[in-house]
């Protein structure tokens, strides 16, 4: 790998661009370096020490002689100005500035050929010896420093880490302002991770109520609550808040006596199958027809009554049904919500799903969790009305829906279950009239042979801390410490706080800390808190403070002692961060805190185990979703004008297929290429039909041979992928381009100039135009042309596909104003930036498999570092890349090898420079898989 | 504790304000209250921005609902003829302008159903979701500790929503959006009701934090010794935090021993929520409270966004209360394509011209208890949208209204034909308000037509 791998293709393509744009020196100006010129001894690799090179004497004079009419006060070019240029290259800015000089001179393309000024070849070799010199210091700089990567826990991480620490699966985090992602795309980022007195308060406050869910003082716990809901028996009153029937609890020898009613008998359904939704849009010629408050034939509601739900508890359902598949072999799928809101607008649905295929003789049943603290409640919660919670009673609404999409179903207008004010007169009537609709209606789907989802019954449990409360519930010994009120409370206090310090830590704490800890637990208790109130405050403070928030918080000298050197440097930490988005686990801490972790074998073995968990699938998912950009999904709107029969359904289904696909190779240890050209899909149902593959059954994604891997199959081929790169309406070349370059080639066009307007696909100049043409008007601008030959190409290759990744044979353009609505050809014919021609995309995933697999491996490497170090690689960190892109590519190109090349690299484990091994890396020296490169780094 | 009469919500609202005895100046503010506020000289600018969505109906020219429903007048000039869309604000001609031709210049490209988190701030999010902060908070931070809260942050969702679809236009110098609030029995409390637990279990609370924060940072000041330049910046930051937050505990702490201005809760209806039977009474009762956050200098910095962006979220329910049948994304898209679609989303447009029409007669009809004027005449309040039709990220729709007292120019319809920066108008009313800064993110100049 070239230094500074990355930047370097950045800079080309800079200079390239000032060439083609600035071709003519501009007039004389004056430049001036000021007085803080640097002197610099150069210190070359091996540490001897070579002849001064001042530049204030001798760079500076030539830079001004032969760039300063461009690049100096009177004129920048490229932004560009070499008077304020930093020659101590103190930031990564200024390393890749002056590496993109140093390329541009090497190479000779600048100053520009026709430019008369020009430095002799020996002035040029000495900027460019000058300029590599440095780049070793500030490597050497960046090694030393390299032990200093304290940073805060990404949102993620902070809720994973305490889902850990309390063994509950709650979404602690909900209310936390959203963080932005780094330039390159990565929530772990050191320097963008801060806390802001606004998220200090949330801490404080999820500190407070996680604390007080979850630390748990009684010895009793209260009982669950249980209901049984048969479906026929779920009644709808027109004009009752809500609609519905009311379900109270049962005791325990009614619900056993309901259970045994259920045994003895066949399974009796609910009068009302649930039909699909339909895959396009309503009829809409009726405005009447489209009221969304119409009971649909996919949905059923049922109520029931809580005294439990603002405990730490989690609800469990048990829902049986069965299906009668449809006639062209889809099955139904149930999708369960609940919410606490009225009638039917739920304010934030949290849905689960499940495929039936049970004949109605033996129905299934489909089990869903849901912590309480995920039912929304509608409103948001008051801090500071905390009254009654013991009495308070929750009506909770369930709804169960067929989300399976099938395009022979249509929608009912039943108007049963809207909630409309009592004493409306007429709406008996309309139920009538359109209840005897809904049975053509049913009628015509059951002869289209659509699928249907027969309901038989509900089983809720209320359950007060959890199914999985034993896991890590922090219990109190109260009874001990009321016991004696004085010293053995605090001696309990103590014990409590000592092991939730520790766990809160992820390490091993000092008696200092613990003593701080302490006195705050004094301070509090001679403020007149009780035994409980006081060890609450004093835990929810744990919680706030640095040790916690952050991975690798420093630990004064003086505490050092009884705290292990890896246990300082927080190895346990940086890997379960890295490999789980989570806390370490008993054993990492245990080996940390003997210092065993950080030898290769162990680490090696650890690293295997770790991937093999569940939790490294979080790992799997976050770095998907950040590498491909997958934030900016949501960023799209679609517009309904032009796909009515996307939804958002649709829209989840895309990005869990980016998803899983890559967590499928990653996981299943497969070659990465595959990640481009691959001849298995994912998907479900619906995403078939939306690509026009042979028919699936089910919602969940499934593994699907592709005939011919370059029209499905691949990044490129992805939903996610083409919407998201897409405007909402007409497919993006651009942004298709520059998407490629930056996430697949690790090759990132510039910004356009600041004069340079972007393109404006929807004024009226260029309206008529084909985007293709208007790109290519674009690109005929000279300001824009040398940028936009080097990004257009990538993404005309992807023009068979529409802005949400369909196959199109012609582009849909519709009149903003009048409507109309025409078609105009599309052309994925283009020539990439190598002169190579390609006919469309499945030339285009040829050509990256065949061509530019290096670069690809290359910027996956980059990226996955720039996830593990929560930070951009930089200098010092150059040979390691390649050395773990080197080991990447003996593994075969396996995703779990280029994990472990990471993890062991020095980069990665903050090896402080004075502990550091041996320059000669073996993973640099040896191409070894991995058992031969665990023993000879031994 | 009232001195309101308990009349109906209904009848409240027809009587109006004369209906409505004010309550003597000392009980709304109390007495401290009054006092500071004559000791200052500086007069007591507000600044209430509201945000709609999904843009309004523009007819095409030519088409025949462009006369009547085009939300934009058809000519420029203090005569300018406000169509069928703006009618409802006729009376106050006077006390406001409309503006075309804004438009955030990082906000231009299609994806809008984003747009309000930026709405305030005009960063580029072109890369991903980043932001600064808005301008609403430049003008809080400036005059933090005059009222009790230094904003008020409202919407029809309440929170921040997500990134794709907030549910709030105000922003913290961080770039962290601000959670807004939508419950009115939630804002009501929070304004006007006195903590259950009284002033000095409140008193205790505060105490408490400051211990916590205490603790925390104290643990800092050991770490002296071996810090690398990069940890000891990020402890900063840790640091800077928990001083701030304890700053602001102080400040609550100030406040706690000036009691809540005495307000009749029945003058609210505060069981309303943004649905279609509610929607309507939603919508006002926000207004009202806005109005009453105001006359009790309780605040001085109101954002109220009315829903979330696209056909999700609570307030896209309200053309319904507005007789209409479709929600307000529906209403958009169908327009070019229904036969009457543009005049049914202007319909919509109208209505919500109509609440806003209430809420500035009410401000225009209420003397300003600490200044010269009524309370519109010290109060700018900016009503817009990010988008100009809906997925059309340019000229924005604007209602410039009030300030009279605080140097804006009213009672024209300006059409600024370059589109130009929205910020170059935030940054006019910035310092309009008394902030004195040049510049407000990528702004260019002053709106000089807007000055008197």
């Amino acid at each position: 790998m070239k230094p500074t791998h990355a930047v370097t293709l950045f800079a080309v393509s800079v200079f390239v661009l000032v060439a083609f744009w600035f071709p003519f020196a501009g007039t004389p100006g004056s430049v001036s370096y000021g007085d803080d010129a640097i002197e610099q001894v150069v210190v070359s690799s091996s540490g001897n020490e070579t002849p001064r090179v001042s530049f204030s004497e001798t760079i500076a004079p030539i830079l001004k002689r032969n760039c300063s009419q461009c690049h100096g006060e009177g004129k920048q070019e490229a932004g560009l100005r070499f008077d304020e240029l930093d020659p101590a290259m103190s930031s990564d800015q200024d390393v890749s500035v002056w590496s993109s000089v140093r390329d541009a001179l090497n190479a000779h393309q600048m100053p520009p050929p026709e430019e008369t000024r020009q430095p002799s070849e020996q002035e040029r070799q000495q900027i460019v010896a000058w300029i590599d010199a440095s780049f070793e210091r500030v490597a050497q700089r960046r090694r030393a420093n390299r032990s200093s990567s304290m940073r805060r826990l990404t949102v993620a991480e902070y809720e994973h880490t305490l889902q850990e620490l309390f063994g509950a699966k709650v979404p602690f985090a909900t209310n936390l302002p959203a963080a932005p992602l780094s330039e390159y795309g990565y929530s772990r980022d050191a320097d963008l991770l801060g806390v802001s007195a606004l998220e200090l308060e949330y801490f404080l406050a999820i500190a407070r109520q996680s604390v007080d869910d979850y630390v748990i003082f009684a010895g009793h716990i209260p009982d669950s609550e249980h209901y049984l809901i048969e479906f026929e028996d779920v009644e709808y009153r027109p004009g009752v808040a809500g609609g519905y029937s009311v379900d109270e609890p049962l005791t325990e020898q009614e619900l056993l006596e309901k259970r045994r009613a259920r045994d003895v008998g066949p399974a009796i359904y609910s009068d009302r199958t649930l039909f699909p939704l339909p895959d396009g849009p309503l009829d809409l010629s009726s405005e009447e027809l489209n009221r969304s408050d119409r009971q649909k034939f996919h949905q059923q509601f049922a109520r029931f009554k809580s005294h439990q739900l603002h405990k730490a508890g989690e609800l469990v359902a048990r829902v049986y049904v069965a299906a009668k598949l449809g006639d062209d072999g889809s099955a139904p799928r149930l999708r369960f919500r609940i919410g606490d809101t009225l009638g039917m607008e739920f304010a934030e649905p949290i849905p689960g799903e499940c495929d039936v295929t049970a004949s109605p003789e033996k129905p299934q049943v489909c089990t869903f969790r849901i912590p309480f603290r995920h039912i929304p409640t509608g409103t948001t919660e008051d801090e500071e009305d905390e009254e009654d919670e013991e009495d308070e009673e929750t009506t909770l609404t369930l709804s169960v829906s067929n989300a399976s999409h099938d395009p022979d179903a249509i929608f009912d207008v039943v108007p049963e279950g809207y909630n409309y004010a009592p004493g409306k007169s007429g709406l008996m009537s309309r139920y009538r009239k359109t209840l005897a609709d809904s049975i053509v209606s049913k009628a015509a789907m059951r002869k289209a042979g659509v699928n249907e989802l027969y309901l038989d019954a509900i089983e809720i449990d209320l359950v007060p801390f959890g199914l999985d409360m034993h896991a890590r519930l922090w219990r109190i010994d109260a009874q001990r410490a009321n016991l004696n009120a004085g010293a053995d409370a605090r001696t309990v206090a103590e014990e409590s706080l000592q092991a939730f310090m520790q766990r809160a830590y992820r390490r091993s704490i000092s008696p200092a800390e613990l003593g701080s800890m302490m006195s705050l637990y004094d301070q509090f208790r001679s403020e007149g808190d009780s035994f409980e109130d006081a060890l609450k405050e004093t835990f929810s403070t744990v919680l706030i403070s640095d040790p916690f928030l952050y991975v690798a918080a420093p630990i004064p000298l003086e505490q050092h002692q009884s705290i292990s050197e890896e246990e300082r440097r927080q190895l346990a930490s940086r890997l379960s961060y890295f490999l789980w988005s989570g806390p370490p686990d008993d054993r990492l801490l245990e080996l940390a805190s003997q210092n065993r972790l950080s030898d290769p074998g162990t680490l090696a073995t650890e690293v295997s185990r770790m991937l093999g968990d569940r939790r490294a699938r979080r790992f799997s998912e976050r770095f998907a979703r950040e590498w491909l950009r997958l934030d900016k999904y949501g960023l799209v709107a679609i517009n309904p004008e032009f796909y009515p029969h996307y939804d958002e359904d649709l829209g989840q289904d895309m990005v869990s297929e980016a998803i899983t696909t890559f967590q499928e190779i990653f996981h299943g240890a497969r070659d990465a290429r595959e990640l481009i050209a691959s001849e298995t899909v994912y998907v479900n149902q619906r995403l078939a039909r939306h690509y026009g593959l042979p028919p699936v059954t089910g919602g969940k994604l499934q593994a699907v041979a592709v005939p011919d891997y370059r029209t499905r199959g691949g990044l490129l081929h992805q939903g996610a992928i083409l919407t998201m790169t897409a405007d909402g309406a007409e497919s993006n070349p651009i942004y298709r381009g520059v998407w490629i370059m930056e996430r697949l080639l690790n090759d990132p066009p510039p910004p356009p100039p600041p004069s340079v307007p972007a393109l404006d696909a929807s004024s009226a100049d260029v309206g008529p135009l084909t985007l293709k043409q208007k790109i290519e008007l674009h690109r005929q601008q000279s300001a824009c042309a040398a940028c936009h030959a080097k990004i257009d190409p990538w993404g005309l290759a992807l023009e068979h596909f529409d802005a949400i990744g369909a196959w199109r044979e012609a582009a849909l353009v519709i009149n903003p104003d009048t409507a109309a609505r025409s078609f105009s050809p599309v052309d994925s014919s283009t020539v990439l930036p190598s002169g190579e021609e390609i006919e469309g995309s499945s030339d285009l995933v040829s050509y990256l498999v065949g061509q530019r697999q290096d670069e690809f491996t290359r910027g996956l490497t980059w990226h996955m570092m720039t996830y593990a170090l929560a930070r951009a690689p930089n200098l010092g960190d150059e040979s390691e890349l390649e050395s773990i892109h080197r080991y990447f590519r003996t593994s075969g190109y396996k995703l779990p090898s280029l994990v472990l090349a990471i993890v062991q690299s020095e980069s990665f484990q903050a090896v402080p420079v004075s502990t550091a091994r041996d320059k000669a890396d073996s993973l640099q020296t040896k191409n070894a898989p991995t058992a031969t490169l665990i023993g000879e780094r031994q | 504790m009232s001195q309101f009469s308990r009349h109906p919500r209904r009848k409240l609202l027809q009587l109006g304000l004369a209906g409505m005895a004010l309550p003597p100046l000392a009980s709304l503010l109390g007495a401290s209250k009054v006092a500071r506020a004559a000791t200052t000289t500086q007069r007591p600018a507000r600044l209430v921005t509201i945000f709609f969505t999904n843009g309004v109906s523009l007819p095409p020219e030519g088409h025949q609902s462009f006369d009547d429903w085009h939300w934009f007048p058809h000519h420029p000039g203090p005569d300018y003829v406000m169509t069928k869309t703006l009618q409802p604000l006729a009376a106050l001609r006077s006390e406001l302008s409309i503006l075309s031709g804004f438009s955030h210049p990082h906000l231009r490209s299609n994806i809008t159903h984003s747009c309000s988190a930026q709405f305030l701030t005009g960063d580029d999010q072109s890369k991903g979701y980043k932001n600064s902060i808005s301008y609403d908070q430049v003008f809080a931070e400036k005059i933090d500790g005059a009222t009790r809260y230094s904003s008020l942050a409202l919407s029809a969702s309440g929170g921040t929503g997500s990134l794709g679809r907030p549910a709030t236009i105000s922003v913290n110098r961080d770039g962290a959006l601000i959670p807004a609030l939508s419950d009115p029995q939630q804002i009501f409390n929070r304004l006007f009701v006195v903590d259950a637990r009284g002033a000095e279990a409140r008193a205790r609370a505060i105490a408490r934090d400051r211990s916590i924060l205490d603790r925390v940072s104290s643990r800092l000041s050991g770490l002296n010794g071996a810090l690398s330049a990069d940890d000891r910046h990020r402890l900063d930051a840790y640091f800077t935090a928990t001083r701030t937050l304890e700053r602001q505990l102080e400040r609550a702490n100030e406040w706690l021993n000036v009691p809540k201005p005495e307000v009749d809760p029945g003058a609210f209806d505060l069981d309303a929520e943004p649905t279609r039977e509610l929607g309507t009474n939603y919508v006002r009762t926000m207004f009202d409270l806005i109005h009453m956050a105001l006359l009790t200098d309780s605040t001085r910095v109101v954002t109220y966004q009315t829903a979330i962006e696209g056909g999700s979220g609570r307030g896209n329910q309200l053309p319904y209360a507005a007789g209409l049948s479709l929600h307000h994304h529906q209403l958009s898209h169908s327009a070019a394509r229904d036969e009457g679609g543009w005049e049914r989303w202007a319909k919509f447009d109208q209505y919500l011209t109509e609440r806003l029409s209430e809420f500035l007669t009410k401000m225009a009809e209420t003397p300003d208890p600490l200044a010269e004027g009524s309370l519109l005449d010290n109060t700018i309040v900016l009503y817009g949208s990010g988008t100009s039709k809906t997925h059309v990220g340019r000229n924005y729709p604007l209602i410039l209204a009030g300030g009279k007292n605080l140097g804006v120019k009213q009672g024209a319809f300006h059409r600024f034909e370059d589109e130009r920066p929205f910020n170059d108008l935030l940054l006019t009313l910035l310092q309009r308000v008394g902030v004195e800064t040049e510049s407000f993110g990528d702004s260019e100049s002053v709106v000089d037509q807007i000055l008197v």
